[in-house]
């Protein structure tokens, strides 16, 4: 029997691989083969034609033959508009609402279904059958919140495109018509999107078992397949905004799609939008079980919603850990794309955003480390790890500290005087890169900290080498301090390009902790002796609100990185290559962005949980049974 | 050692901390004047004030730190020649001769070790020679003087016991300041001390104004209506041991005389304690050593005509506000050395006028004549590309004050403005200026990239000078103007409780000031402050009666809850 | 006494200091069973706080970065208090007791703050609403994006690439950024002086006949006329200004003053001359290696 499973396993893999890798081919076989086709095209085109003009590609620096009419000079008239009040009187405030919302769903639903995925798998792999059940039903439950999600997506995305042909009919002509073969296989894609998505959740029961259980599981791969080859189409057209290649000076097509597609920031765009869609959709989900718990009626519901919560903070902080990494590389990549968008980025007109982002960044930290906290109590013997508490807060307080701390500091001219310049001598040399490594790495590190204390709450270490564990634990979380502390003074006194460098001994040292030090941890944890059950539902309600905290905090990071990334462009359509003449060309003051993305927050968040409540009129009878099994003492998540 | 812990009850613990808080905070507030005493007391009296023989390892250190940081000013030779002395006045000290001003020593003599460092410590305000404390160490700066005094100073040798004397001053006991010690102080200023003969009847430095320094270079009397200018004030303006210790030593190389055997202790304390009472009382911001700088000028509503006596009670009621001034080194011809470093003003209105009050320190009245001016085009070939410094040798002409606002602020978006450098092309000004001859000219001004001033007169008359007077060192000017004219396309048109842009301008005739040459300002704000509204009256009292009523609510809740409880 | 610049630490080392010896006290005083609750410690540690950043950081620290500081303790001692049940529970009781005026010594303390509390907030209302004379807050961009090339003196400079021409090593050939650490200490009097330093000194010439007067003698933004402007001069000799920058950038910042600055950096209000009115473009690129000098800065570099 047991052999049996394990080949039907392995077979129902290979075949939903191949059949994957088949309408993937289809997908990417129109896109390879338009460089060549392109290529036997100026070859047929040089024979016959020889006098067609060529052009050289403003990226790839590559001559190629002008197959497309140049960027048209507009007028601000130019700009068709709805007489609306101020400030819908502004078309990009429409567009940059609906893209906003469009997003929102958009990264929720290309993330639930990696969640459900993962915890599909985790519910497969998993040898207790209750605990297997348990998990299936949360990735059921997910799919189901999603669904409603994923109809608003869509509805949304059209009228992002109604409002481009409207509001921006000159620039979208023209980047529909470099885009044309990519936008009809994302409508195709969406299409094929859709479908599997219904039959994977509608198929749900009916494939519980079994073989069809194996397929159904294959399905969801396919399904993020297919999800993510759709964001990265969108994505082509985004990060060719921001860095055009493939086109020569007068944004004349070159005939070259796969050169437009491929501009210097679609790969890390493409990273890093993967990674941040996972951490919102993580953030997402715990705010619905949040929800759910503070609604609950009853012991069984808060359980239920208690263990859900933990999972989706888990996996959305456990995403969180590669971002920032991820953003490195996109902010690199910027640089070397060109030093003026990376300066206006980092240092020039969008600087003071940054700050808003370290205080955003700080509460996601916080919020996971007090929800930690929280969650001991519902351990009997943690009490043996509640007195560290205060020395984790007090080294994650003093790192957030530098890390907040600006560069250029707001003040009054009296300040300024008082201080004798734009620079404190003092906290001032927080603001400079090194010292911010040094922070985001001490806080990181204090959240692991938190992470195995938690690990550790209800369980008594019984391994023999419980010492030299501890003892190995300890000194490798002092060197990684200290190694850390110690390059971030050091990088004041060295040049910058070789400061850079510093991050690498710094980031792998975090990463060792984390690594080995939750292999360490889980090793010891072996054959431990519990002290007692984790008592899900017992958690504090004020940990509920940290969960709330941590997603809004996603939301909000989302709506303003996103507009730092965009506005980046300043007065270009397309950056160098397409000048946006509208009347609306000029970058909005802090105070008035932030109103506009406070308000595209709220906004989706009443609608998510206009959606959640959509998902409560038919959630209440299929959960029931689950909760109940759920009720049962189960083992910490984490580590499972 | 628990047991001793527990002895202590919770009480006694409480005392114990406050009394070792009070201990501790008045230890150190003893160990910092004790501090404070012992540097103002020179180390080396108990040597009698010779420097010992510095090590060749501090003289070597020494000199490092000389050829990066002192090196520019004072010249590799120590020659005060540096590349920069040509644009500074004062001038860079010259080491060579062993001539320094600020000392503890007798007239002529040689200083101490600690007077140098002080000196280095505290920099000479008013002259471009910053405090290096927080720059270089104690050790750095010790070496650094060991430097100056073994290889720098040539011609006299620290030494030399034979022919170098030291007499420390001694400060006796310090006569604390009282309206009897100012006015005897004041007494011995205008007689038996002849201090008014320099520094002027009002202490402005304006009495004696050809004078020379010991290389022959131009010198002026302090102002001593402006403290935080004294050389030696080691960044303690209001500090009459300061003062006293300048009377009794004199300062060498100037014509500043000591005291020392004219003047008794006790006269040399009331004449500090007088020329501290003349200075001006002003919040010094530590990190300029000079007043601290608001940039919002309040204009006070006031009932009734504007004064034009600056006497008048009701501008009198109004404190005079600090505005600081640099030269103009932006454009060409820059005014490295503008003598003029400071204006002070107050602003009323009432509903149909503002009124300027300007008053500011100069020790030449200039006013330009016919044979004066008609050199100005032999001026503009004076200096050279270079434009050094030719004190007093430019013609004279008429010494002037402006203000410059926004000609349009209402239509920029905040904090947009025109440059303050008379405008740019984008953005003009409106200038008011008025000269010593007695005009008052209205001017809209278009920036002056590449040094060409783009500043055209308006014939309109709108800004009145209602009241101008130069007496003792100083010159009051009232301007006034209605707070709106029909000119609105060039005339800056007020607003209450706006933010109004404002720079203010300060031309001294005889250092050849004109045009762009000038003394000049950062942009300020001038609020003419609005009325109280209402709302401030109605709110208040709403939210207090909102919070009882929520604070109702909770007295009734607990006391409902309360009899469940128990 | 707080040298500026010196220890940039400094702060974090009084700051664990201080929370060593809370916890340090706080573990004496509960072995003797005289344990502070919770409420009074969580007043304390944000005193204490507010007292380090307002009276012990010296220069003052700027008032909207004090309300940022106060509002992080504020939520962290929140956090701290409440991270446990038992601590939550306990910090609530003295509120509680106080609402519920549970015996006459909490009634005393409620009665007393229900009336001064109204009061404050009526006054809070009352002086929120009179006229302010405060000076407007400008938010300003120190360092704007560069163009991608400047025309100084008819010659022009595409900033990514452009090299200073007078860094040269001691055979004339162009110093990689890095290597000139081994000038640091040396003289640039020198009769000797390699081809470099005769440079740094012709730049320290330049420097201090033109630009001391705002930017000081140790290059730190406090020269005789600073005083008089706002913004202040830029510091060069701290580590967030010409030492995150290229040379082109400051280059740039040289040669076109404060009128080449876009809108975001108050063009209006910098005293930065442009200084191609006064110095040629070898001047200015001597000046720039004289500033990176005596800073004992490496230029940033993007490779």
């Amino acid at each position: 029997m047991k052999a049996m499973s394990r080949r039907i396993r392995v077979w129902s893999l290979i075949s939903f691989g191949a059949v994957a890798t088949m309408l993937l081919m289809s997908l990417v076989m129109p896109l390879l083969s338009t460089p060549v086709m392109a290529d036997d095209a100026t070859k047929a085109v040089t024979e016959t034609a020889p006098k067609v003009e060529m052009a050289k590609d403003i990226y790839y620096k590559k001559e190629g033959p002008v197959s497309g009419p140049p960027v048209p000079e507009l007028k601000a008239t130019d700009y068709p508009s709805y007489n609306l009040p101020y400030p819908l009187s502004e078309n990009r405030i429409i567009i940059w609402s609906i893209a906003q919302q469009h997003l929102y769903f958009g990264s929720f639903v290309l993330a639930v279904p990696i969640f459900c995925m993962i915890i599909e798998l985790v519910g497969l792999l998993v040898k207790d059958p209750v605990m297997a059940k348990k998990y299936d039903d949360l990735a059921h439950l997910m799919v189901k919140i999603s669904l409603t999600a994923y109809s608003v997506t869509a509805i949304l995305g059209g009228l992002l495109i109604f409002s481009f042909i409207t509001l921006y009919p000159d620039f979208f002509k023209y980047l529909s018509s470099l885009f044309k073969p990519v936008m009809h296989i994302y409508a195709l894609l969406f299409l094929a999107e859709s479908g599997t998505l219904y039959l994977y959740y509608y198929g749900w029961d009916r494939m519980a078992h079994g073989f069809a259980k194996w397929i159904h599981a294959s399905m969801g791969v396919l399904l993020n397949v297919f999800g993510t080859v759709l964001m990265m189409l969108a994505n082509s057209w985004a990060s060719f905004m921001m860095s055009p290649a493939g086109v020569d000076e007068k944004g004349r097509y070159l005939g070259n799609l796969w050169a437009v597609m491929h501009n210097a920031l679609w790969n890390p765009l493409n990273v890093h939008r993967i990674i941040g869609n996972m951490v919102f959709g993580g953030g997402i989900v715990a705010a619905y079980a949040a929800y759910k718990f503070l609604a609950a009626k009853n012991q069984e519901e808060k359980a239920y919603y208690d263990w859900m919560g933990y999972i989706a903070m888990f996996l959305a902080v456990g995403s969180l850990i590669p971002l920032p990494f991820a953003g490195y590389w996109l902010m690199r990549e910027v640089y070397g794309f060109r030093q003026q968008m990376g300066i206006t980025l980092m240092g020039g007109l969008l600087a003071w955003l940054f700050i808003i982002q370290a205080v955003l960044i700080g509460a996601l930290f916080f919020s996971t480390n007090y929800y930690l906290f929280n969650g001991m109590e519902r351990m009997r013997g943690a009490e043996r790890y509640q007195k560290y508490i205060k020395y984790i807060l007090f080294l994650t307080t003093a790192a957030f500290l530098v890390w907040l701390t600006p560069h250029t500091l707001v003040m009054r001219p009296a300040e300024l005087k008082a201080i004798g310049g734009q620079q404190h001598p003092v906290i001032g040399n927080f603001g400079v890169m090194s010292a911010k490594n040094g922070a985001v790495n001490t806080m990181i590190m204090t959240t692991i900290i938190s992470f195995l204390l938690y690990q550790r709450s209800n369980k008594i270490v019984t391994v023999k080498w419980e010492a030299w564990g501890n003892g190995a634990l300890m000194a490798m979380f002092a060197v990684a301090l200290v190694n850390n502390w110690w390059l971030a003074i050091y990088g004041y006194f060295i040049p910058a390009n070789v400061r850079v460098g510093l991050s690498v001994p710094q980031v792998v040292g975090t990463l060792t902790t984390l690594f080995i030090g939750s292999a360490i941890n889980i090793a010891m944890m072996k054959g431990s002796k519990l002290t007692g059950p984790i008592e899900w539902g017992k958690i504090s309600v004020r940990s509920q609100y940290a969960l709330f905290a941590l997603a809004v905090s996603f939301t909000w990071l989302m709506a303003l990185m996103g507009y730092i990334r965009s506005s980046v462009r300043l007065f270009w359509h397309v950056m160098e290559v397409f000048r946006d003449n509208s009347p609306w060309a000029f970058t909005h003051t802090i105070g008035f962005a932030a109103n506009v993305m406070s308000i595209n927050v709220m906004a989706f968040w009443l609608f998510v949980l206009f959606v959640f409540w959509l998902g409560e009129l038919t959630s209440q009878h299929a959960l029931a049974e689950a909760r109940k099994e759920v009720a049962r003492p189960a083992m910490a998540g984490g580590s499972e | 050692m628990n047991r001793i812990l527990s002895l202590l009850s919770y009480k006694k613990a409480v005392v114990m901390g406050v009394v070792t808080v009070a201990v501790v905070a008045a230890g150190s507030v003893v160990l910092t004047m004790a501090e404070t005493k012992k540097e103002e007391k020179p180390a080396a009296v108990a040597n009698a004030g010779r420097p010992a023989k510095p090590s060749p390892a501090d003289i070597d250190a020494g000199k490092q730190i000389y050829f990066r940081k002192c090196v520019w000013c004072h010249g590799p030779e120590g020659a005060g020649d540096g590349p920069s002395a040509d644009r500074l006045w004062p001038r860079p000290r010259n080491f060579n001769a062993g001539t320094f001003k600020i000392r503890h020593t007798g007239s002529g003599e040689l200083p101490t070790e600690n007077d140098l460092f002080l000196t280095v410590t505290h920099g000479l305000p008013g002259s471009a020679m910053p405090p290096w404390d927080g720059i270089l160490t104690d050790q750095q700066r010790h070496q650094v003087v060991a430097f100056v005094m073994a290889d720098l100073v040539k011609d006299r040798n620290f030494q030399d016991t034979e022919n170098e004397e030291y007499h420390v001053i001694d400060y006796g006991k310090q006569v604390s300041t009282s309206d009897e010690s100012i006015k005897r102080g004041k007494d011995v200023f205008m007689n038996k001390g002849k201090c008014v003969e320099c520094h002027g009847d009002e202490g402005r430095g304006d009495g004696n104004k050809t004078q020379k320094d010991e290389w022959g270079f131009p010198i002026f009397p302090a102002d001593l209506h402006k403290c935080w200018n004294f050389r030696g004030n080691r960044e303690d303006a209001y500090n009459p041991r300061n003062v006293f210790r300048e009377v009794s030593t004199g300062l060498n190389g100037t014509p500043m005389p000591s005291f020392a055997e004219t003047l008794t202790p006790e006269q040399r304390w009331d004449v500090a304690n007088f020329v501290i009472s003349l200075c001006t009382k002003q919040k010094i911001d530590p990190q300029t050593i000079h007043p601290a700088i608001q940039v919002v000028v309040r204009a006070h509503n006031i009932q009734g005509n504007i004064p034009n006596n600056p006497d008048d009670p009701i501008w009198q009621k109004i404190p005079n506000q600090y505005i600081g001034l640099a030269g103009q080194i932006i454009h060409k011809p820059r005014n490295f050395v503008r003598l003029v470093d400071d204006v002070w003003v107050k602003s009323i209105f009432n509903d149909k006028e503002i009124g300027w009050y300007l008053e500011w320190d100069d020790r030449i009245k200039s006013v330009a004549t016919p044979q004066t001016l008609a050199q100005e085009a032999s001026f503009k070939e004076t200096p050279p590309s270079g434009e050094p410094i030719a004190l007093r040798e430019y013609p004279m002409f008429n010494d002037a004050v402006a203000i410059e606002f926004p000609g349009k602020w209402q239509t920029l978006t905040p904090p947009e403005k025109p440059r303050f450098v008379f405008g740019d092309a984008k953005n003009a000004v409106d200038l008011w200026k008025w000269e010593a001859d007695g005009t008052v000219k209205e001017y809209t001004g278009h920036g002056a990239m590449g040094g060409d001033l783009k500043l055209e007169a308006r014939p309109s008359q709108n800004v009145k000078a209602v009241f101008s007077e130069y007496k003792d060192g100083r010159w009051r000017v009232i301007l006034t103007r209605a707070l709106t004219t029909d000119d609105k396309e060039n005339g800056v048109q007020f607003e209450k409780g706006k933010y109004i842009p404002t720079v203010f301008f300060v031309w001294d005739g005889n250092n050849g000031d004109h045009g762009l040459k000038t003394s000049i300002s950062t942009w300020y704000y001038t609020i003419l402050e609005p009325p109280v509204p209402t709302t401030a009256y109605i709110y208040p009292f709403i939210a207090v009666i909102v919070v009882f009523g929520i604070e109702g609510w909770i007295i009734r809740r607990a006391s409902a809850a309360k009899p469940q409880r128990k | 006494m707080w040298i500026p610049g010196y220890m940039p630490i400094e702060l974090l080392l009084i700051i664990t200091l201080v929370a060593f010896i809370y916890v340090g006290v706080n573990y004496l005083l509960t072995k003797m069973g005289k344990r502070i609750p919770a409420f009074p410690q969580a007043i304390l540690l944000w005193l204490g706080a507010y007292s380090i950043f307002k009276f012990v950081l010296f220069p003052p620290i700027p008032s909207a970065l004090l309300y940022t500081f106060m509002g992080l303790v504020t939520l962290v001692v929140f956090l701290f208090i409440s991270s446990t049940e038992k601590g939550w529970t306990e910090f609530k009781r003295p509120i509680l007791n106080t609402v519920m005026a549970v015996n006459p010594m909490y009634k005393g303390i409620r009665t007393v703050s229900f009336v001064v509390l109204p009061l404050l907030i009526g006054y809070g209302t009352y002086d929120f609403y009179l006229p302010k004379f405060d000076e407007p807050i400008d938010l300003r961009t120190v360092h704007p994006a560069p163009p991608a090339s400047v025309t100084v003196r008819g010659t022009n400079f595409t900033l990514q690439t452009a090299q200073n021409p007078f860094r040269v090593d001691d055979n004339g050939k162009y110093l990689p950024v890095g290597q000139e650490s081994k000038y640091f200490k040396m003289n640039p009097f020198d009769p000797n002086a390699p081809q470099y330093m005769k440079n740094v000194r012709d730049g320290g010439a330049i420097f201090f006949q033109n630009c001391h007067f705002c930017h000081g003698d140790n290059l730190n933004g406090r020269g005789m006329f600073a005083f008089a402007f706002v913004p202040i001069p830029a510091n060069f000799a701290d580590p967030g200004t010409i030492a995150q920058l290229q040379e082109t950038f400051v280059f740039w910042r040289i040669s076109k003053g404060g009128p080449g600055l876009p809108r975001e950096s108050a063009p209006w209000a910098s005293a930065m001359p442009p200084w191609e009115e006064h110095l040629t473009t070898d001047e200015i690129w001597k000046v720039n290696m004289f500033e990176y000098w005596h800073t004992e800065f490496f230029p940033r570099t993007w490779d």
